[in-house]
């Protein structure tokens, strides 16, 4: 008896062994990626893509000359490197060899043209043209140089191509599909993954790309994506085990995924400014004194407790710490008294009645209803006025005539996607940026910091150009045309043992290195 | 009977015609603006109307609505904003999954809700009328997606048998067919309830009655069968109310339906879709009214057109 059990016990172990080895053969089993989305992606051709969260599906699928990294550094990946000439008009970017898009395809130099090209040619009216009107044209140099020739000076290229919709795409892909309404449909690029099949509103699903150029990686052999509109069935679905993530979590429902010890989450800093904008042109509000008591009289950070859980810092500048070029400002103390002497001084002491717009979203009214109570406690008695996106975009940002705006302060986020000074401060600091133009929607003009905005692109210089963004961002932060709130976190809920998929600084999901351990 | 209903057929037209100005018009007057939306929160106003080209939307408005009419009459419903897909494609690949949650909810809520009436008339100022009148009432002021979110929370998550949301295999139907149908079970119950007792006081029930025929007779031949028409005519209006899919409940169950396409399209000032999705729920509605009005016949031979 004893024999016979050694005996079967041996066999076991031999069997066990056998199955070790064969494991270690494979050292994983095919693994899938479940992820549940706010909603569903508008498509998968990235230069006609404008919303984030297709951006972040296709980032599995394509990728682009440079790329932010977790702390929103430029970081080369389709490139190698980079020279500029002095005034900043000229690019010649080294691209890596030895990439092939996944439809065996060479990515070289005139691959890099045609998508640059492609980018540029503003008659094609692809959402992203007007990022890349500045390119005048690019010339290939040899087979993995090219240069980038621009119209005019415009330091800020670089950030503008690890924008998320600067990707390579295969050019026998954009030979196959001239019709854009194809092309979404059938994207090929260098990426981790492969596309795999697009089922809108149920789900869309990526492969891992056998050739990927990465030696190693993905570590995952598939990513399925679930349109989850309804915040809290994203949360159930995580807590049932139907998907590995959440994109993104709600601060509210933070703690629930917090306490429950099978998940937990990935909280990393957004770029996304949060401020209350003060209508410039207003009488009383075309006053820095009041404008300064508003930034005294609000204590940002309850309404940072109060409307994102705590997560996310206060405002120290302008633009949000996360942002190349940020300089930090002397804070503005929460100080009613101070705030009621501002007041006084500007001969309002007996305070002002101002409208305050926002979105109807919950969390943006809850957020308004703070800034009321604070302002009442200075004697500036708001009414708050909540308004659907299309009221919105007809009476604020489609307001043909800055001098007959209606609105006195409107709560408001602005998150700069190419991750950098300019793309920060132009579009909603600068005299031409004046809404309708752009979303300079504080109709705020200084012609000191419109110089330092222009001065700092017409250079490559960095240090020069820290230089004129530090002193436009002190500029701003005396002038106070809004009130500087804060910048919250970005989160994502995970099951344990999932890492490498979290928020990027502006918002986007990454997932290209995801794996369990 | 074949006349008449071709006669209402065609009747159908220029209904159908007089919506498409009005909803035309609406989506025009709404607020807002489809380009800026389709160009993205930080474009430029150059790129808004580039979009503006790009979609068609500069062009004068009779133009816009001619232009669709006559494209509409090829069967051509135009291209989405959101997505760049025929609209008729999309609209066909969300019509199933609401048809499913539609036929599902209704199968349970009119047997129950016709049943559960049937069951209180009968038991009429009695407690069991009571009880059921009473669960009626809290299934109509039950706010859907509150039930929603609790079957979700305390029968998906903690057993695993159902999904929590999304629709991949016919067991995904059960819950939101549950929540969905819950308010048209309670609205049929008082309905039935009412109808059958308004029927019972009739004469010639009392006279069923009176000759002797079985308990089983009298309720369903000659009760029931007299009710049926009002109810039949509320159970049309349920289902067209089923079929158009319910935002709410889509958006809770991340239901791949109509009801999810209506709020995603207005979210993004989508006008080619919602254009065509209201169409097509007016045209579903017409086409309901009609079959209820053919039923009528079925059900009651007096009201057989010749």
């Amino acid at each position: 008896m004893p024999t016979h059990v050694s005996r079967w016990m041996q066999r076991s172990l031999l069997a066990a062994a056998v199955c070790a080895c064969a494991l270690n053969a494979v050292p994983s089993w095919a693994q899938d990626l479940r992820i549940a989305l706010y909603a569903d992606a508008t498509g998968f051709d990235p230069h006609d893509t404008s919303d984030t969260l297709s951006y972040s599906v296709q980032s599995g699928i394509f990728e682009r000359l440079f790329q932010f990294d977790r702390e929103m550094k430029v970081i080369p990946v389709l490139a190698t490197g980079y020279e500029a000439n002095d005034d900043a008009t000229e690019f010649t970017i080294t691209l890596r060899q030895g990439v092939e898009f996944s439809d065996a395809t060479p990515f070289n130099a005139a691959a890099a043209k045609a998508n640059l090209d492609r980018l540029a040619d503003q008659s094609l009216g692809l959402k992203r043209n007007s990022l890349f009107s500045m390119v005048d044209r690019v010339e290939i140099l040899d087979d993995y140089r090219i240069k980038v020739v621009l119209k005019r000076p415009f330091g800020a290229m670089i950030n503008t191509l690890a924008h998320p919709s600067a990707v390579m795409i295969s050019p026998k892909a954009l030979a196959d599909h001239p019709s854009e309404d194809e092309l979404r449909r059938n994207p090929v690029g260098t990426g981790p993954f492969e596309f795999a099949g697009w089922e809108p509103g149920r789900q869309i699903k990526l492969v891992k790309n056998p050739q990927y150029w990465k030696e190693g990686w993905p570590k995952v052999d598939s990513v399925v994506f679930y349109p989850t509109p309804e915040a809290s069935t994203r949360v159930a679905r995580l807590q049932a085990g139907e998907v590995d993530a959440v994109y993104p979590l709600p601060a509210e429902l933070t703690q629930v995924v917090e306490r429950n010890p099978k998940l937990g989450i990935a909280r990393d800093p957004g770029i996304m400014q949060y401020f209350l904008a003060i209508n410039n042109l207003k009488p009383a509000l075309d006053d820095v004194r009041v404008r300064q008591a508003f930034n005294h009289a609000i204590d940002s950070r309850v309404w940072l407790r109060a409307v994102f859980g705590d997560m996310g810092t206060v405002a120290t500048a302008p633009i949000a710490d996360g942002v190349g070029f940020y300089a930090a400002q002397p804070e503005y103390a929460y100080d009613p008294d101070l705030a009621r002497e501002l007041l006084r001084q500007a001969g309002h002491a007996d305070g002002l009645d101002l409208q305050l717009w926002t979105s109807n979203e919950t969390s943006d009214v809850r957020a308004a209803q703070i800034f009321k109570q604070q302002l009442g406690q200075v004697g500036v008695r708001v009414s708050v006025v909540p308004m659907d996106a299309g009221a919105r975009n007809e009476r604020l940002w489609g307001n043909k005539d800055p001098e007959s705006a209606q609105y006195d302060l409107y709560y408001g986020g602005w998150s700069p996607s190419t991750g950098e000074a300019d793309w920060a401060l132009r579009p909603v600091y600068a005299t031409e940026s004046w809404t309708p133009t752009s979303y300079n929607v504080a109709y705020y003009s200084n012609p000191e910091v419109d110089q330092d905005i222009q001065a700092a692109l017409e250079t490559a210089d960095d240090e020069v150009r820290a230089a004129h963004y530090a002193k436009a961002q002190a500029q701003i932060w005396q002038d106070a045309p809004r009130v500087f709130l804060g910048n919250p976190d970005n989160v994502v809920g995970l099951t344990k043992g999932l890492n490498e998929v979290y928020m990027l600084a502006d918002r986007s999901l990454v997932f290209d290195q995801a794996n369990f351990e | 009977m074949l006349i008449h209903g071709l006669k209402r057929l065609l009747g159908m037209i220029p209904v159908l015609f007089t919506v498409s100005i009005l909803v035309f018009a609406f989506i025009k007057l709404m607020p807002g603006d489809p380009a800026r939306i389709y160009a993205g929160a930080d474009a430029s106003l150059e790129a808004v109307e580039a979009a503006r080209h790009t979609l068609g939307l500069d062009r004068p408005l009779p133009m816009q609505y001619f232009d669709w009419l006559a494209s509409l009459a090829q069967g051509d419903l135009g291209v989405t904003y959101r997505t760049r897909q025929p609209v008729s494609e999309v609209i066909g690949a969300s019509f199933m999954p609401s048809l499913w949650l539609a036929l599902a909810s209704f199968c349970w809520s009119a047997l129950a809700g016709i049943a559960l009436g049937v069951f209180a008339a009968r038991r009429r100022g009695r407690w069991q009328d009571y009880g059921a009148m009473g669960l009626a009432v809290s299934g109509i002021s039950l706010p859907p997606f509150w039930l929603g979110l609790l079957l979700i929370q305390f029968v998906a998550v903690p057993f695993g048998v159902f999904a929590t949301s999304g629709f991949e295999r016919p067991l995904d139907l059960v819950l939101p067919a549950i929540t969905l149908g819950s308010a048209v079970a309670a609205v049929m119950a008082r309905f039935t309830r009412s109808a059958y007792l308004e029927a019972a006081n009739e004469d010639y029930v009392r006279t069923a009655r009176a000759k002797g025929l079985t308990q089983r007779m009298v309720v369903w031949k000659h009760t029931m069968r007299n009710a049926l028409i009002p109810i039949v005519t509320m159970l049309g209006l349920q289902f067209g109310f089923l079929l158009s899919g319910s935002i709410v409940i889509e958006t809770v169950f991340s239901w791949p339906g109509l009801g999810w396409l209506l709020i995603e399209s207005i979210k993004s000032q989508d006008q080619p879709v919602v254009q065509s999705l209201v169409l097509l729920f007016v045209t579903m509605f017409l086409v309901i009214n009609l079959a209820v009005d053919l039923l009528y016949g079925v059900i009651n031979p007096t009201v057989r057109h010749t």
